[in-house]
């Protein structure tokens, strides 16, 4: 009996990765040029915050729209109460009412890869050939986002809440790596902690609801539930922490950029020989059967459509039936 | 007429199977149970590419070269694109729809299909935090088998509430053939699970000759006969499983059973119960049934697996598809799968 092959990890040289500014700018490198994570690509000024007031607003002096204000200034007063500014900015009247927007700063837009200028479009956005190192979701959110990914060492489900509480200061346009299980509570927490990204080995439906409705992305290296992430996959996640990294959803891709492009024998690794392989003994399968969904084991023996499997996790044998496994790279 | 085999391919929603015709020669089947999930192969692999390798293992099991064979694909929504030679694909609607000997009814996990509708996707309704998340694995990973007894009917169930919605769609005059993944065990005996979810399809009152098409050939069969109408003297040739007939009637039921043998028997079955009266395959038997919905009915029925059903359950409009309600029925089926054919109400 055959049985199909997942790769969960494969290694990509020459993927192009682009990088855009948030609003018209200029950039400043050329195709051609090398780049590293902290490259700096080009610039464009934004404003970061935005404020709506209502037209009822009655402004205290003779200030007025038009104007600047000072972040603490009173701009007016409204349903009886002082509207303060919050930050430095100008108020702009709108169909809708004021607009309070924080004066322009200057955004620097970073490679946040190793690699090489592809192409550019002019004052927006450049192409950077690069390398990667590709991780598959087998689930998630149908986004592409960036950011800085923060790796938890894999805690136990009780501890992930102490970890992300911890982080708090620093979770803000995060992507976290959480460890085997996302709660619904995870989940929550780390959508007010302003996260953009959360990874697990598992989740539940509803956070995957929640995740989705909060516009926040959530991937599954495994599956739906407690399913652990896969060792192959925390061992290529546990080195990179910290790396500024890129997730193609649409794909069901994480994809972390790499110094060097990778050798012969690392690439020789992504081809299969063949993508549907016998079941025999030693065979690393993914267990597909509750309640074992998302373990790793090895084929130990073979009877007909029963497979004991020797799981990783415990060495603890367990019986599955074909069709319930599939094998794993 | 092609002189070469013809090798005909359903990708069901969890099996694919195959089916080869030679002239002169017996269908051969094979069945593999994966199929291509895009969310787990779609980053290193194509679906054509998938398709031809499975393709690769079914021709050896079957003893023929690929590309010696006419090649037929059929799917659904779509048949998959494969990057081969394939002379004729169709979606599985269609070919349902070829049929006009049979009335088929196709199940799939989450799928309904028969000649004139199908339902192909539903939302997660269960408000169970382990069942919904079992049933989103299930899109993932398209070839689970569900071995828990209660998550498998929760996934029929979606099934009888489809068809419970349906009008009418079964013709007494032709056999109902139940095809499609649920109806196809790969490995292991049939679940029980597989039979009262054909029964419970039977909503139509009065006898229905019931077939099982175990080994998912029907649409493959449909498939070479949309190629070439000659190919197939006559599809009805093909084997399929033959369970029985049943009796559908609502209410008590005043049954006269008279075997080919010459015994006879009157059975009196309350409503809401599942009768089996042995009769096997091949074997004839006259009825004479009085139920107060329809007045009498006299017929002869054809026996089977499960041999003369008699079923007075309420089917109408939607009910309650608890496993606790179904126990008993459960029960009585599995005895009657044992051998232990049970001649008492259950």
């Amino acid at each position: 009996m055959y049985i199909p092959t997942l790769k969960k990890v494969l290694y990509t040289n020459n993927v192009q990765i682009e990088r855009a500014l948030p609003a018209v700018g200029k950039i400043n490198i050329a195709k051609g040029e090398k780049t590293e994570p902290f490259t700096r690509l080009g610039m464009s000024k934004i404003s970061y915050k935005q404020m709506e007031i209502s037209t009822e607003l009655e402004f205290i002096r003779t200030k007025g729209w038009k104007n600047f204000y000072y972040s603490g200034e009173k701009i007016g007063k409204w349903n009886s109460k002082y509207i303060i500014a919050p930050f430095d900015g100008y108020l702009e009247k709108t169909e809708s009412g004021y607009l309070l927007k924080e004066e322009d700063k200057v955004f620097w837009l970073l490679a946040g890869v190793w690699g090489e200028i592809a192409n550019v479009h002019e004052n927006k956005a450049v192409l950077i050939k690069t390398q990667t190192t590709d991780v598959h979701f087998s689930a998630c959110c149908d986004k592409a986002i960036s950011g800085e990914l923060i790796v938890f060492p894999n805690p136990s489900e009780i501890l992930e809440m102490q970890y992300l509480e911890k982080f708090e200061k620093y979770a803000f346009g995060k992507i976290l790596y959480v460890g085997n299980y996302a709660s619904v509570e995870i989940v929550e927490k780390a959508i007010g902690l302003g996260v953009v990204g959360i990874l697990a080995g598992g989740a539940d439906e509803p956070a995957f609801a929640i995740a989705k409705k909060n516009k926040i992305f959530l991937g599954l290296f495994s599956g739906f539930g407690k399913a652990p992430t896969p060792r192959q996959v925390f061992d290529v996640l546990k080195e990179v922490s910290n790396r500024y990294v890129f997730i193609q959803g649409e794909r069901n891709l994480l994809r972390i950029p790499m110094p060097t492009q990778f050798d012969e024998t690392m690439l020789k690794q992504n081809a299969l020989k063949s993508l549907l392989k016998p079941i025999k003994k030693g065979l690393k399968v993914l267990v597909l059967q509750e309640p074992y969904f998302g373990y790793i084991g090895e084929v130990d023996t073979i009877k007909g459509s029963s497979i004991v499997v020797k799981l990783d996790e415990n060495q603890e044998s367990v019986e599955i039936f074909i069709p319930n496994i599939i094998a794993i790279e | 007429m092609p002189t070469s085999p013809v090798l005909s391919i359903n990708v069901g929603s969890s099996y694919v199977s195959f089916l080869l015709f030679e002239e002169g020669r017996e269908f051969a089947t094979f069945t593999y149970p994966y199929v291509y999930s895009k969310n787990l192969f779609g980053h290193f692999i194509s679906e054509s590419s998938f398709y031809l390798d499975v393709l690769k293992i079914a021709a050896k099991a079957l003893k023929v070269t690929a590309k010696d064979c006419t090649l037929l694909i059929s799917g659904f929504p779509e048949p998959p694109h494969v990057e081969a030679d394939v002379k004729l694909s169709a979606s599985i609607d269609k070919i349902l729809a070829t049929f006009s000997q049979y009335s088929c009814l196709y199940v799939g996990n989450f799928k309904f299909l028969e000649a004139h509708s199908f339902m192909y996707a539903c939302p997660i309704t269960t408000q169970e935090l382990d069942k919904m998340n079992s049933d989103a694995n299930l899109s993932l990973y398209p070839q689970i088998t569900q071995l828990d007894e209660l998550k498998r009917f929760d996934i029929d169930s979606v099934a009888r509430v489809h068809r419970s919605q349906l009008p009418d769609i079964l013709d007494t005059h032709k056999p109902v053939v139940f095809t499609g993944c649920s109806f196809c065990n790969f490995s292991e005996q049939l679940s029980p699970l597989s039979y009262i979810l054909a029964l419970d399809l039977i909503r139509e009152h009065g006898t229905f000759e019931l077939k099982l098409d175990e080994h998912n050939v029907l649409p493959n069969l449909g498939l070479i006969n949309m190629y070439d109408g000659n190919l197939l003297a006559n599809v009805s040739d093909y084997k399929l499983t033959s369970l029985g007939t049943i009796l559908n009637l609502p209410g008590t039921v005043e049954c006269l059973f008279e075997s080919d043998y010459g015994t006879s028997q009157l059975i009196d079955v309350a409503k809401d119960k599942l009768f089996f009266v042995p009769l096997e395959e091949g074997s004839t038997a006259r009825i004479v049934a009085k139920n107060s919905l329809t007045g009498t009915i006299e017929k002869t029925v054809t026996g089977g697996k499960l041999g003369f059903i008699i079923d007075t359950r309420d089917k109408s409009g939607v009910q309650d598809y608890s496993s606790k309600k179904y126990a008993p029925w459960l029960k009585s089926l599995k005895e009657v799968l044992e051998g232990l054919y049970v001649y008492s109400n259950a």
